[in-house]
């Protein structure tokens, strides 16, 4: 008798289960559409149809564990333990996005916490360096305790991180850390790592696309790039994909000068000798700055075209003086989808800019967004884990969950991928256009490309699957 | 010409570490820091001059207030190990430069710091058909007028005199009645000021940022290993030489863009080990 009882209760809740997420399903065909609206000339019907589709399988797949509900939610606060990145260069990017998860951590505990239980911070600094943040890692599970654990990562702090992580059993969510081995070579089957950010071979590969859209007729590409692995990488991917889409595409000239250089007069002076019809400045931050100031002086923006893998958020920095038409690519635009359109992006940025109108420009950037995903994404995920197991999950429980957990962020939808733990979300290109209203060139008119166009599949190289186009 | 501004902004780095070097005997780790800062107080000083007339004042005024830095820290810390061995100064002198780049990010803050209007508003001129940024122009013509000023002042002054003699013989101009310890200081502010308007004269054509400080302090060493320890003309030489050998290492061998300058210090040591102009090292 009893045990009917319980498989009635199970049943309802699997009834229930299945109509949240068949609401939210709901949601996605009607903001599937209002993308539609917004996403132009990139074939939006394509991506409503994968979204959709995505979403249903979601669904079946999130209530078919049956778990037998038991005991109640623990009394005391969830202790997230955060790894991120306050000192050296990587904290102009780190910073920010920790105040967005503070903001996103204060508005859900105002509200009540997750399942009524408040989320508590232990936060540690790694200042970027690997060790470090491995050994913070270790010290929060064995002396900490916390429950969860999220790290704002550097690409060599995700890799070191990574097998350190699947041994101890503490879900651990990675914001960017977005070296493309890490679930190609490091970590091919994770179980407790979760990465949120779009890695650099997908940056890569859609900025690719976006600069074939742009110009279909450029064929001679020049380069100045960050002399370290993540500026060749992504050039040899760019590269690459360039390679298909322009089979006679030609390499006219590459200059690689080192992180923080302050003078890019020789390397600019180098490319425009070469004559090249689109030149990629593969630089970040600071750098991107510099070059795009002094390439100002040297004429480069009159005498080619220029693109930049990562510009969307760092040509603020440049101001006013920033030229048009530089064609930008981005994890997450905080234009995008427009604010009358998307309300999360709307009141994300308007209270990061009523909070912090000096940080960052005022406005988030993509380590912000991927924070509130972090955050938003565990609750979400505990709170669907508790519909099936009526009470608090187990870490593997809610990792069932999150593994096709679709979730509406600040920049859009973003969905976990079953396979390797990797979320994926749109990029975003655009044109740089100087803007009076907010004091800095903003992406006009900016498009999106959607996952399913940039992503290899799960379990393939992106190189493999680049080459089999 | 591309190599022209980057000597140049390297010449006035590495003539302070120098002058340090040559007349207070320290190798000052910290140089680099010192210019970060200066880049640092530049870009604070030029955003709220921005538009007035007075912008230009920010960097000699930026150079001012991390000369007076650089005396306080001689005066506070510094002074007490000149007769030390010279593993103090370099402990001491590397303590101190990670304390001031962290006093710069608590201060300044993480984000690198933008100014706008300067660089483009110089505008560009036509050099053989392709155009120059004129603000490389007036910084190139600057750190010549410093130069002249620093021979000037060491070679036909009382105080450049002085400052020499210290650097030549402490216990002699001590015999003579020099106050040695308030030649040091001006030697510090002097070589401090240096490295601070060199980061000042960086920030509109660049950024101050988080991490400049390693890049200035390395180049300008390699500097002043090719012209010379402590030789005002080797640090000029010196600077053109790695200024221009790097942009035609660009130009032609952009693999080894890095490497190119400690190549160029080793062939240095190897033919001519105390540098260039340097003399040889007496005995402590």
């Amino acid at each position: 008798m009893r045990v009917m009882s319980e498989e009635a209760k199970i049943s309802r809740r699997k009834f229930i289960a299945g109509t949240v997420a068949a609401t939210i399903a709901g949601i996605v065909v009607g903001a599937g559409g209002t993308y539609a609206a917004f996403a132009g000339a990139r074939a939006p019907e394509k991506t409503v149809t994968t979204t959709v589709t995505k979403t249903v399988t979601t669904t079946v797949t999130a209530a078919s564990p049956t778990i037998t509900p038991t005991g109640a939610i623990p009394s005391g606060p969830i202790k997230l333990g955060v790894i991120t990145i306050f000192t050296g260069p990587g904290a102009m990017l780190f910073d920010p996005g920790f105040k967005a998860l503070e903001i996103e951590v204060e508005k859900i505990n105002a509200q009540g916490g997750i399942l009524g239980r408040k989320i508590e911070l232990v936060v540690k600094d790694s200042g970027g360096k690997p060790d470090v943040c491995v050994d913070h890692f270790k010290r929060l599970v064995t002396e900490e305790k916390v429950d969860y654990i999220t790290v704002g990562a550097t690409s060599a702090e995700a890799c070191a991180i990574a097998p350190v992580v699947e041994e101890s059993n503490v879900l651990t969510i990675i914001q960017e850390g977005t070296a493309t081995k890490l679930f190609e070579e490091v970590d091919t089957s994770p179980k407790y790592v979760f990465r949120i950010a779009n890695y650099d071979a997908l940056d890569a590969i859609s900025h690719a696309i976006a600069i074939h859209q742009a110009w279909p007729d450029a064929k001679k590409f020049a380069v100045i790039g960050a002399d370290y692995v993540w500026g060749h990488d992504e050039w040899n991917i760019i590269t690459t994909v360039l390679k298909k889409l322009v089979p006679d595409m030609e390499i006219v000239a590459e200059a690689w000068p080192p992180l923080f250089s302050t003078d890019y007069s020789a390397h600019i002076s180098k490319v425009l000798a070469a004559k090249p019809d689109v030149v990629e400045l593969c630089l970040w931050g600071g750098d991107l700055v510099t070059c795009i100031k002094q390439g100002t002086g040297y004429g480069l923006f009159k005498q080619c075209r220029v693109s930049s893998v990562t510009g969307g958020e760092y040509v603020w920095g440049v101001g006013m003086e920033c030229p048009d038409g530089i064609l930008c690519s981005t994890r997450y635009y905080f234009l995008y989808p427009p604010w009358d359109r998307w309300h999360i992006n709307k009141e994300f940025n308007e209270e990061f800019h009523r909070r912090y109108p000096d940080v960052h420009g005022g406005y988030p950037g993509f380590n912000c967004n991927s924070a509130y995903t972090v955050i938003h994404a565990l609750k979400l995920a505990i709170e669907k884990a508790y519909t099936m197991t009526g009470r608090w999950p187990e870490t593997e429980e809610i990792i069932a969950t999150m593994e096709n957990l679709m979730i509406p962020t600040p920049g859009g939808y973003r969905y976990f991928r079953k396979e390797d733990h990797q979320m994926l979300g749109y990029a975003i290109s655009g044109f740089t256009k100087v803007s009076a209203e907010y004091g800095f060139a903003i992406l006009d008119p900016v498009w999106a490309v959607p996952p399913e166009e940039m992503a290899p599949p799960p379990g393939k190289k992106w190189k493999e699957w680049v080459e089999s186009w | 010409m591309d190599g022209l501004f980057y000597g140049s902004i390297l010449y006035l780095v590495a003539s302070g570490l120098t002058l340090i070097f040559g007349v207070a005997n320290i190798l000052n780790l910290a140089h680099g820091a010192f210019y970060m800062l200066g880049a640092y107080v530049a870009a604070i000083l030029i955003k709220l001059m921005i538009g007035t007339p007075y912008t230009v004042i920010a960097f000699p005024l930026a150079a001012v207030i991390v000369g007076l830095t650089g005396i306080a820290i001689e005066r506070g810390f510094i002074k007490w190990i000149y007769e030390k061995d010279y593993t103090y100064q370099l402990l001491l002198t590397f303590g101190l430069s990670l304390v001031l780049s962290d006093a710069v990010r608590i201060t300044f803050g993480t984000e690198p710091m933008y100014v706008t209007k300067l660089y483009a508003h110089a505008g560009a001129i036509d050099v053989l058909g392709n155009p120059y940024p004129v603000y490389n122009l007036i910084v190139i013509g600057l750190a010549f007028l410093i130069g002249c000023l620093l021979w000037l002042m060491m070679s036909k002054t009382r105080v450049g005199k002085v400052i020499r003699a210290c650097a030549l013989d402490r216990e002699m101009s001590e015999g003579i009645g020099i106050n040695t310890s308030r030649v040091f200081a001006l030697a510090f502010f002097i070589g401090t000021a240096l490295a601070g308007i060199s980061g000042a004269l960086v920030v509109p054509q660049s950024a101050a940022m988080l991490g400049i400080d390693a890049d200035a302090l390395i180049q300008s060493f390699i500097v002043i290993v090719i012209g010379g320890v402590g030789s005002m003309k080797g640090a000029l030489i010196g600077s053109l030489i790695i200024g221009l050998i790097r942009a035609f290492g660009i130009a032609l061998f952009p693999e080894i863009e890095l490497a190119i300058a400690y190549l160029v210090m080793a062939i240095v040591l190897l033919v001519r080990p105390q540098g260039l102009f340097g003399r040889e090292y007496r005995a402590a």
